[in-house]
């Protein structure tokens, strides 16, 4: 090889027999040379593919200049990748992280300019969730989700996680999804998957508001100002204005506006108070809160799940909260913010997975 | 009995037909209120026609059936406005009264809620309805220039700035055309239909402020940051209060988008040029035209002429000299908005005799 190149290593698990990649495969050869091994158009066959697993061979390898291919790639497939027997949970689980990230920071990204989403961007969510609802709703998938909890925060794995959990929760609790739809136990198989994939939607989408908020303020260290705290508390406002034109129904739209409403009346933007909250909105307060206490942040350490579930279901005490601070980073209790019935739902639906202490 | 306890009303606000719940006075030469008719009969055109024979230009309700009178009036201001017998200015009075009502009571319900409810949208569409058929009137044209230099109000803010919409947008059906692509094959009906939203979001775009302190609101001086912050808040706050309404996507982006400037330099997105949609585009100019033609408690009301110059912006003047005439504050308004939308604008206040 005249040239040094740079490849990326992936999954021979990922490559969906007789799905054509537009990318050439490369595997490394006891040598340590790089040798091409699938050509762009060729055909991968199941054979072949049994072959390399056969062969033990854990990775294989794709030219680094060649990796907007393969991201779109498992994007496109991700259906059939998540479907596929022969892909390990946690490969299943590493693909989807990552496709639901690129989707986010799209959607998040180029609606900066315009201030909005656009219906193309909202199709692609659509499409990336309805891809991931059978894997998310899987029993096997909690495991890497509960790996998941703790890890640092950023943005657009917050959001993966959040759907995640609110899939899998969902999934666990159909009176809540009767409550969110009157008609579900009518619906068929495709309305239902309509309707999880609209919560989906809410909740990968519900802090998109936040591209108008400055990321020095977002990652701020220290307490905010009164000018940086209304700023923040700007964003469900303008994640509701980003969902204009789109095909999004209300009760998605009242989820993202809502989800900072606090079940006693101290939430913002509006005050509501418990059931003039949606349903979908109260959800999402109580994953939000959990999934933002349980990461680190680049203010503060990562809480273990059993303290943050301590502090959510504690009624506040003597520490008052400061006006000017988001509740879940005083960690304080928190109780009051939350609809207490859908909280013990949700504690009893983590008991299922294991968390570490 | 003293004076106070009687509001004056003109005889014309009563239609025949149309039988008012509460008591109606006249007043004597000697200064005597005097029944005239009483709560439950039927005022029939005969009778109005001696009224109005008798050259009486006011009778009187008893001030403590003042809402009876303002909710007779909203239920039959569509037959008031298309009454022969009452006056343009009369039926522009009892116009902005109910419509000030209307968008009040709106603000105000829809504040505990956090959004606009259907009865208010339903009693906001019908307000539109009737000044649609007032508006297409021309004479009435001549009202709406009289109200220009009105105190401000909120409300009546909101109502003038209807009135401007609706006119203005009658007299442009071009503008029509590009807020629904589908405006010219549409039967009469439709297109009523497309004119009366515009009117709902003319109505409704700063509904927004129900949630902004009124100290913020009606500060004696300049805002500071937070406050300002607060302040640029409303119209999100306007749109996310038609969630759950059936108000069409146009009037929302209207409402969340008319403070948005041409030049990119608006919020709270920071739009630029054909991005922001066109209601909201003519809304900026309206609004901002409305607000400097009328008092505020920190300002007195700007002439129109003036006004309208300032928002195109003096050619002649190069940026650095000053005019005392004119503050830096208004030169800056020159690329707010849309130009071609502005000299329609324009030519549509030109059909107004506006006063210098």
């Amino acid at each position: 090889m005249s040239k040094e190149k740079k490849y990326m290593s992936i999954s021979p698990e990922v490559i969906i027999p007789g799905v054509m990649p537009k990318f050439k495969i490369f595997f490394l050869a006891p040598q340590g040379d790089f040798v091409l091994w699938a050509l762009e158009g060729n055909r991968v066959t199941v054979q072949q593919l049994a072959k390399l697993t056969k062969s033990g061979v854990q990775e294989v390898f794709v030219d680094l200049t060649e990796r907007f291919k393969y991201e779109e790639y498992i994007e496109i497939h991700l259906g059939k990748i998540l479907e596929n027997p022969v892909c390990s949970i946690e490969q299943k689980a590493d693909i989807f992280s990552k496709v639901s990230t690129y989707v986010v920071k799209a959607a998040f990204e180029t609606s900066f300019g315009s201030g909005s989403l656009g219906p193309a961007l909202v199709e692609r969510t659509r499409r990336m969730i309805k891809n991931a609802l059978v894997f998310l709703t899987e029993t096997k998938a909690l495991e890497p989700l509960a790996q998941m909890v703790g890890h640092d925060y950023t943005t657009y794995e917050h959001a993966t996680k959040v759907l995640w959990f609110l899939i899998a929760f969902l999934k666990d609790n159909p009176a809540i999804l009767e409550n969110i739809e009157p008609n579900y136990k009518d619906l068929t198989e495709i309305q239902i998957t309509d309707l999880l994939t609209h919560c989906g939607v809410a909740a990968l989408l519900h802090d998109v508001g936040k591209v108008f908020v400055p990321s020095d303020i977002l990652n701020k260290p220290g307490p905010l100002t009164e000018l940086e705290w209304e700023i923040v508390k700007r964003h469900p406002l303008s994640g509701l204005a980003m969902f204009i034109g789109t095909e999004i129904p209300e009760f998605v739209k009242k989820a993202a506006l809502q989800h900072h409403e606090d079940f006693n009346g101290s939430g913002y933007p509006f005050g509501l108070r418990g059931l003039d909250i949606s349903i979908l909105a109260r959800v999402l307060r109580i994953i939000d809160t959990f999934d933002a206490m349980t990461s680190r942040r680049p203010y503060k350490e990562a809480l273990p799940p059993k303290k943050v579930m301590d502090i959510m279901i504690r009624t506040p005490g003597k520490n008052t909260r400061k006006a000017s601070q988001p509740a879940e980073d005083q960690d304080l209790t928190m109780k009051e913010c939350f609809d207490e019935e859908l909280l013990k739902g949700f504690i009893v639906f983590l008991g299922k997975l294991n968390l570490n202490e | 009995m003293s004076d106070e306890r009687y509001m004056a009303i003109p005889p014309s606000a009563i239609v025949p037909g149309a039988m008012p719940e509460f008591q109606i006075y006249f007043r004597s030469p000697q200064g005597q209120y005097t029944l005239w008719a009483a709560e439950g009969h039927k005022v029939n055109s005969k009778q109005l026609a001696k009224l109005t024979e008798s050259s009486l230009k006011e009778v009187y309700v008893d001030l403590d059936e003042q809402f009876k009178y303002e909710e007779y009036l909203e239920a039959n201001l569509g037959k008031i406005l298309d009454n022969p017998a009452a006056s343009v200015d009369q039926k522009a009075a009892i116009f902005t009264k109910i419509s000030t009502n209307v968008v009040k009571n709106t603000f105000e319900t829809s504040f505990g809620a956090g959004s606009v409810g259907p009865n208010s949208l339903r009693r906001i569409e019908n307000l539109v309805k009737n000044a649609i058929l007032f508006l297409t009137e021309t004479k009435s044209l001549k009202a709406l220039a009289d109200m220009i230099g009105h105190d401000y109000q909120t409300y009546e803010h909101a109502t003038k700035v209807l009135w401007f919409s609706v006119g203005f947008l009658t007299d442009n059906p071009s503008v029509l055309e590009i807020i629904e692509p589908n405006y010219s094959s549409f039967n009469e009906n439709e297109k009523k239909d497309v004119l009366h939203q515009c009117g709902v979001a003319a109505l409704l775009h700063d509904v927004g402020k129900v949630f902004i302190p009124v100290e913020i609101l009606n500060k004696n001086g300049p805002l500071n940051e937070v406050e300002w912050e607060i302040m640029k808040r409303h119209p999100l706050t306007g749109l996310a209060m038609f969630v759950g309404t059936d108000v069409p996507d146009f009037v929302r982006k209207a409402t969340m988008q008319h403070h948005e400037d041409f030049n990119g330099r608006g919020y709270p997105m920071g739009l630029l040029g054909l991005n922001i949609s066109i209601l909201a585009r003519v809304l900026r100019i309206i609004d901002a035209f409305e607000a400097m033609t009328s008092r505020r408690p920190y300002k007195e009301a700007m002439p129109p002429m003036k006004a309208l110059k300032i928002m195109i912006g003096n050619p002649a003047h190069k940026s650095g000299e000053s005019d005392p005439d004119t503050e830096d504050r208004d030169r800056g308004m020159i690329s707010c908005f849309d130009d071609d939308l502005l000299r329609k604008f324009i030519l549509f206040m030109g059909k107004m005799k506006l006063e210098e």
